[in-house]
């Protein structure tokens, strides 16, 4: 849960960014050695979190995660197979295809530009540029062996009620302390082993082994191996799965806000914060023939759940927060047994695969089987793409469909429509966009065209629908936007945005007949203009200025709310070994409709989207300190002051005063 | 009547935002100053650095026109300590209500690796707040600034004023995040613009024009959006002695004049 750091309820406003769009500060030319970026928002991190949609921020902490263990390892291309080219950004599946299918026919690539040869474009290529590597021998790598070793500790030092000393009242039941371990032992890219370890704000570290208490409320472990004769993969202990698009295994909808399109065929260690949406137990893909993948994967967890005695059933809780008593009483009650198999087939142009599981779930009082199913295709060649998948998951139907083009260079438009069926529960704990959760019937469309109109602009146009016609307030939402990036020299990046937001709202209306449901349409319009300069390869700046105008109550023009954000931004290295960035932010915001999100940089494997509504300054300052060529340590101090406020937050979070201050120190040992 | 009723706006309104920042050539602008540099009034600490001779300056301005309001500043400057170090004073309002400000402030260019140098100063007000009979009060107030030459005729400012208050008089001081930008030569054309955001204040956009048609003439316009002001303003160099002019026309309260003058040597 530190992954994402909810400021009295972070929300991410923005349309979908489709395509994770990375830059590589002072590249002037591709081929050159390969950029020595170590941290993800070095690459601009922001590009990928501060356009997130709300649904998908959780899955890009993971993204996130992703894309710095690549930072990290860097991925040899002429050795790396194409599901893990997938997982590069910017790169589709069809594109991973084609990399490996040009590497087989023509030989090991021998330079990065080799990738224009198959139709990847030169920005993508600058985009994948920091996390890939070419060996143009192509030969076997030494496989070394890699200690990772991560300790974080955070803590809010203005802290709410419910840490108070007062034992009457209702209060925590741990420290307003947060930690997050992490141990990784890797032998080059087929061997990994490791654990990971996390308490809350506000979580006890409860010592009883007998009862599987080992301190932290959540842990994960695993042992990985791949490419072991037949054997293309083995994990013992916790993993997730990604499969087709996401609609079973994964999560469709949101995936697509952190990716482009793609069938995915993914089996990861879980060594994520996040303490809902993996499997514990064993998985196991083999490869039998060439263009043939078949997985299966048993898993066995004991999850949360609440009795819900107004409808007598049971809720799965996957929030993962173990602080109070009614959230201890709801820690681990049920066991979750879950079954499955994919089976993915490729053939040029051609991806088709299916997916099956199996859950039980054993309540204190009963027992519930459910069967989740789907199937999904991918077509396409170099210049247009399709993917589908149909799924049966809750019981209920569901469904996905994109399609994309490359009708010329440098341009790429995307759609992708999505739908579900009303469910009257949920079967599992991590299938379906919302995990946990019984799905609702809704419909999606999304669409987007990226194109790049002249050198050094990229503009963005996106469109989004959503209806759920079942839901009693919420109607049609319909949001547009356009994003534009200008880059008119390497020291120089402006960035722009325009959106507008229509949601429909029911509500009663009194008439003199008496109360009636009737519609009213919420407005929305955003703004932001940022600008970074890079003084020097020490020194870089930023300002952003960005407004929000919103109608909430959708009656009169008089009624508008508005709100503002600025800030001025600094990054200084004044040493090799040490990095420093500063933040002065001053917002004056109506409320939570004008509410007005901007990114901030963190803590490694982490990030922060505070979202500001009411009036007040933040400001923080961050260290990155390189004591060993091994041993970093990073450290974070934010205050946060809100005007003519006493007390702020809700229940046992409300804080008294008008200020929150946080430190956030983390100590990394990375041996190879 | 007509003093109570002053008195009931300068203490609602004026300590907030509308008191102008002492400098007729920055008055003239539109108060769009962020960026200046080497500007002795010091609008933003950052402007102080670089200043290669010590300077005195007074100003003087009657706000709306009205006796009540009148407005009086005086500023030093010495190079001194590796940068430039100032004094200032400034004071304003009447005898039912009297704002006092001695300022304090360092200023110096740095350069972090870049080719040009960068401008960066703090300054520290002590306010004074008196209501005779009524109140009292006190508070100090830290602001921080840096002018960021981008270009060689372009540079950003931003200054962070009052971004730290202490004191029993902090709530009526005012705390803005300005950024701005200029371009332009300042002995030929140069235009400025400031966004200007006081935490209880809506945003206030400001921009300016400097045209140097001789030597020693100077001829400035501006506006600002919030207040709704336009400027317009000449100022005269003569050897060491500088002096500038502005009037000020408010679209409601009506116009403003002021002028200050600067000896350096």
């Amino acid at each position: 849960m530190d992954a994402i750091r909810k400021h009295a309820g972070v929300v991410v406003i923005g349309p979908m960014l489709v395509i994770l769009t990375v830059a590589i500060p002072f590249s002037d030319t591709l081929g050159g050695p390969n950029p020595t970026v170590q941290h993800l928002d070095e690459v601009e991190e922001e590009a990928v979190v501060d356009e997130m949609p709300e649904e998908a921020l959780e899955l890009a902490a993971i993204r996130l995660e992703e894309l710095q263990d690549l930072l990290d390892t860097k991925l040899d291309l002429n050795r790396a197979d194409e599901e893990a080219i997938m997982a590069l950004p910017d790169i589709t599946d069809l594109d991973a295809r084609r990399i490996v299918e040009h590497r087989r026919r023509h030989g090991p690539y021998q330079r990065i530009e080799d990738l224009q040869a198959v139709g990847i474009s030169p920005a993508t290529i600058e985009g994948i540029w920091p996390f890939v590597t070419i060996d143009p021998r192509g030969t076997n790598p030494k496989n070394p062996i890699t200690i990772d070793v991560l300790q974080r500790w955070t803590r809010r030092l203005d802290v709410g009620r419910g840490y108070d000393r007062d034992t009457t009242a209702s209060r925590y039941a741990g420290s307003a302390d947060a930690l997050y371990t992490r141990v990784r032992l890797r032998r080059g890219p087929n061997v990994s082993v490791g654990f990971a370890m996390e308490k809350d704000p506000g979580e006890p570290l409860n010592w009883a082994p007998a009862a599987g208490q080992l301190g932290f409320d959540y842990s994960a472990v695993h042992a990985a191996m791949s490419h072991i004769g037949p054997i293309r993969q083995l994990i013992l202990g916790d993993y997730r799965i990604d499969a087709g698009e996401g609609l079973l295994l994964g999560q469709a909808g949101s995936m697509m806000a952190i990716g482009p399109p793609a069938h995915r065929a993914a089996l990861r260690p879980h060594t994520s914060s996040r303490e809902s949406g993996y499997f514990r137990g064993a998985a196991l893909r083999l490869d039998p023939t060439a263009g043939i993948q078949i997985a299966t994967f048993y898993s066995l967890r004991r999850i949360d759940a609440r009795y819900d005695s107004t409808d007598a059933t049971w809720k799965l809780r996957t929030s993962g927060l173990h602080r109070t008593a009614s959230e201890l009483a709801a820690m681990a009650r049920i066991r979750e047994v879950t079954t499955g198999a994919t089976l993915a087939v490729q053939r040029p142009g051609l991806r088709f695969s299916g997916v099956a599981v199996q859950t039980r779930h054993d309540f204190p009082d009963a027992h519930r089987r459910a069967l989740d199913f789907s199937g999904a295709v991918a077509v396409g060649g170099p210049a247009f793409g399709f993917w589908g998948e149909a799924a049966r998951r809750n019981g209920a139907p569901a469904w996905t469909a994109s399609i994309s083009a490359t009708p010329a260079p440098e341009v790429y438009f995307w759609m992708q429509a999505f739908g579900t069926s009303e469910s009257k529960g949920a079967s599992h704990s991590f299938i379906g966009a919302t995990g946990g959760r019984a799905s609702r019937r809704e419909r999606t469309v999304r669409a987007g065209v990226r194109f790049r109109p002249y050198e050094g602009w990229s503009v963005r146009l996106e469109a989004y629908w959503r209806r759920i016609p079942s839901h009693p307030v919420l109607g049609a939402t319909r949001r547009a936007s356009i994003l534009v990036d200008y880059e008119p020299a390497p020291w120089l990046q402006l960035h722009g945005k325009i959106q507008t937001r229509q949601s429909d709202r029911l509500r009663s209306c009194a008439v003199s007949t008496g109360a009636l449901r009737c519609a009213r349409t919420e407005s929305r319009h955003e703004f932001r203009i940022q600008a970074d300069y890079d003084h020097s390869r020490a020194l870089r700046t930023r300002f952003r200025i960005a407004g929000s105008i919103a109608n909430p109550s959708g009656d009169s023009r008089d009624l508008m709310e508005r709100g503002m954000l600025i800030f001025q931004d600094v990054r200084w290295i004044p040493l090799e070994a040490l990095q420093l960035d500063g933040r002065l932010v001053y917002f004056d915001v109506s409320d939570f409709s004008t509410r007005i999100a901007a990114y901030e940089n963190d803590l490694l494997y982490a990030f922060s989207v505070p979202t500001f509504s009411d009036r007040g300054r933040r400001a923080y300052v961050m260290a990155r300190l390189r004591l060993h060529p091994s041993l970093s340590l990073q450290a974070k101090y934010s205050v946060t002051v809100r005007e003519d406020v006493l007390s702020f937050g809700s229940g046992l979070d409300e804080t008294d005063g008008s200020r929150l201050r946080e430190l956030r120190i983390q100590l990394r040992w990375r041996v190879q | 009547m007509r003093r109570l009723l002053l008195l009931g706006f300068l203490v609602l309104t004026l300590p907030a935002a509308a008191q102008p920042h002492p400098g007729a050539r920055s008055g003239a602008l539109g108060q769009a100053n962020s960026a200046l540099a080497r500007d002795a009034w010091g609008g933003n600490p950052a402007s102080w650095a670089g200043l290669e001779r010590h300077a005195v300056g007074f100003y003087a301005a009657q706000l709306y026109g009205m006796p009540e309001l009148r407005y009086g500043a005086t500023v030093a400057t010495l190079t001194a300590l590796g940068g430039t170090v100032a004094a200032g004073a400034r004071t304003f309002g009447f005898a039912l209500y009297r704002q006092t400000v001695v300022s304090a402030g360092y200023a110096r260019d740095v350069r972090p690796g870049t080719i040009r140098p960068i401008h960066l100063g703090l300054r520290l007000d002590a306010y004074s707040i008196r209501v005779p009979d009524i109140v009292h009060s006190r508070a100090v107030a830290l602001s921080i600034g840096v002018v960021l030459p981008v270009a060689p005729l372009a540079a950003v400012g931003a200054v962070a004023e009052h971004v730290l208050v202490r004191g029993p008089a902090r709530t009526d001081i005012p705390r803005s995040l300005i950024l701005g930008f200029r371009y332009g030569r300042i002995d030929r054309v140069m235009i400025v613009a400031d966004v200007h955001k006081e935490l209880r204040s809506p945003a206030d956009l400001r921009a300016g024009i400097e045209i140097s048609p001789l030597p020693i003439l100077v001829l400035r316009a501006g506006m600002s959006t919030n207040p709704h002001r336009a400027t317009a303003g000449l100022g005269m160099r003569i050897g060491a002695l500088t002096a500038d002019f502005v009037a000020a026309r408010h679209f409601a309260l009506g116009w403003t004049p002021s002028a200050s003058m600067q000896v350096s040597w």
